[in-house]
């Protein structure tokens, strides 16, 4: 037997594999997970005029929106920043989480007909939707530069923090997208209450309003939700004010286990995901 | 050839469970499930096979088999008999429900044409992004790229959506796809059914070499002819267990007068 083959290798047995075999198999079809990336990266955005600058124009427009009916006719308090910067800096990082979250829904019933006749890691398919959406994340953030520039605001070093909240805000959506997007393939129902769920989260999490709107005593409530703290970091970093820590540490803590329940979970019910999606 | 079993399996079974009421599907089920019998949706999350009374269907059961390393198998069987579900089974696609089984080398599956296949991706795109979803690495890919397009016969077409292919150049390029990858094992599913004489020869041609070259190969047909011109061993499935394992002309006969006849008679 030659040497390859003794890597290859593999015992099939209806007993439980320990979790970490999983990330192992993940690093080898590693390369399966960027082809599924740019799978749907191509085909969103082929037999469109504008092309890849949708990724760009659907926060912008929706930033007109909200900074129109937010900003100018409700008149909502935005810390003292002009209010589309505000508001930007907060859709930044929820757009991401929405669309990791609906995808991971999306992608699991798109995929059916892949996950019934063929092998590969199942956690691919959150991984790869949550990823082809840090892409959409990433030409997103351009425009924020482009927002801040056109309104003075100061580019200062302290915007690399934003990497270490980028890295949580991918775990968060990430877990709670394969938990939902799991749960969506043994409970048929969750498919349709997720886009409505991700809605009605849009609106207990301070995208549109400060964080500060809330009363002290209830602010704890207000960080259970992982994105809160996510969001309100986010905004403080591009607007250069000190970060709420101990929001962050609250709402990170609550995103790292949404984070491990939903990939445990989404690996756990992906074993038989073949006989039931 | 080279000595060593590629494939070992042990009393392999693989149940599907036919009464969902058990198992409830939807929230609403679930919830009424919950207060209809507590102590039964319970017993289902702490175990999961759990299933006092449901009807189970063994779709394969007791299966001992061994393969060797470059042997060409045959499977034959009605429709129903377990063939895929072996295949599906051994290539992990879906778990076992009992018993054990060893697969040495990597496997490459074509339990379906085309299966991965974006329409609106060009040959050349669908070609990368079925091989990775093979278990193929790029480096492969790229420097076979020429022979799978060679063989598909699809040249003036890899910069074409695939949609736009007729169906025989589609069943072409997935089958040139998975016979010129390195895997160790390579799982034919009744794709030869598919594209014209011509083809069909070239792809039997193309199966024997990959055996000479020391692969592996499980064939799954109903096309009796081509099991019989490309395997020198056979097994036939009936209801889901191994009822004969042999010479293929024996597993010819033994089919023909233990299985089709019982059909007709």
């Amino acid at each position: 037997m030659n040497k390859s083959l003794k890597e290859d290798i593999v015992v099939i047995q209806p007993i439980r594999v320990p979790f970490w075999r999983d990330f192992k198999e993940i690093f080898r079809y590693r390369e399966l997970g960027f082809f599924l990336i740019w799978r749907d990266l191509k085909l969103r955005y082929k037999q469109t005029i504008l092309g890849i600058s949708w990724a760009v124009l659907q926060p912008f427009l929706q930033m007109v929106v909200l900074a129109i009916f937010f900003g100018r006719i409700v008149n909502l308090p935005s810390q003292g920043v002009p209010y589309p910067v505000f508001v930007y800096a907060g859709l930044l990082p929820w757009t991401f989480f929405a669309n990791a979250v609906n995808a991971c829904n999306y992608a699991v019933i798109n995929n059916a007909g892949l996950i019934r006749k063929i092998y590969f890691p199942r956690l691919l398919i959150p991984i790869s939707a949550t990823g082809t959406g840090l892409v959409d994340f990433l030409l997103a953030f351009l425009l924020l530069i482009v927002i801040m520039l056109f309104y003075h605001l100061p580019l200062t070093f302290g915007i690399f923090g934003l990497l270490p909240l980028t890295i949580l805000l991918v775990l968060t959506g990430l877990g709670v997208g394969a938990l939902l997007s799991a749960l969506a393939v043994v409970y048929r129902d969750v498919r349709h209450i997720v886009p409505f769920l991700v809605q009605l989260w849009f609106f207990i999490t301070p995208v549109i309003y400060p964080a500060t709107i809330i009363s002290d005593r209830f602010q704890f409530l207000l960080n259970l939700n992982p994105m809160s703290g996510i969001i309100t970091g986010f905004r403080a970093i591009i607007l250069n004010q000190p970060p709420d820590y101990s929001a962050l540490y609250q709402s990170g803590a609550i995103g790292l286990l949404f984070c491990l329940a939903g990939v445990l979970y989404f690996s756990r019910k992906a074993r038989d995901f073949a006989d039931v999606v | 050839m080279p000595d060593y079993n590629a494939i070992e399996t042990n009393k392999l079974g693989k149940k599907y469970r036919l009464n969902k009421a058990l198992r409830p599907d939807n929230l609403r089920e679930a919830v009424s499930y919950f207060f209809k019998s507590p102590a039964q949706s319970l017993a289902n999350i702490i175990h999961r096979n759990y299933s006092p009374s449901g009807r189970e269907l063994w779709a394969i059961r007791d299966v001992d088999l061994q393969v060797k390393g470059g042997e060409v198998l045959g499977i034959i069987g009605k429709n129903g008999a377990g063939k895929s579900t072996l295949l599906k089974v051994l290539s992990r696609v879906t778990e076992a429900s009992e018993g054990r089984a060893i697969v040495r080398g990597r496997i490459a599956s074509l339990l379906e044409i085309g299966i991965g296949f974006h329409p609106d991706l060009t040959g050349r795109e669908n070609i990368f992004l079925n091989a990775a979803l093979l278990g193929m690495k790029k480096a492969v890919v790229k420097s076979r790229f020429n022979e799978i397009v060679e063989f598909a016969g699809v040249s003036d077409f890899i910069e074409t959506q695939v949609k736009k292919y007729s169906n025989g150049m589609f069943v072409r390029l997935a089958f040139a796809i998975a016979v010129h990858l390195d895997s160790e094992i390579v799982f034919i599913d009744e794709v030869l059914a598919v594209g014209d004489t011509d083809f069909q020869r070239k792809c039997l041609n193309k199966v024997q070499a990959l055996s000479e070259s020391g692969r592996t190969v499980l064939f799954v047909s109903h096309n009796l002819a081509a099991v019989e011109r490309l395997c020198k061993r056979c097994i036939v499935f009936d209801q889901g267990r191994i009822g004969f394992d042999g010479s293929t002309s024996q597993a010819l006969e033994y089919y023909r007068t233990n299985i089709l006849e019982r059909v007709t008679g």
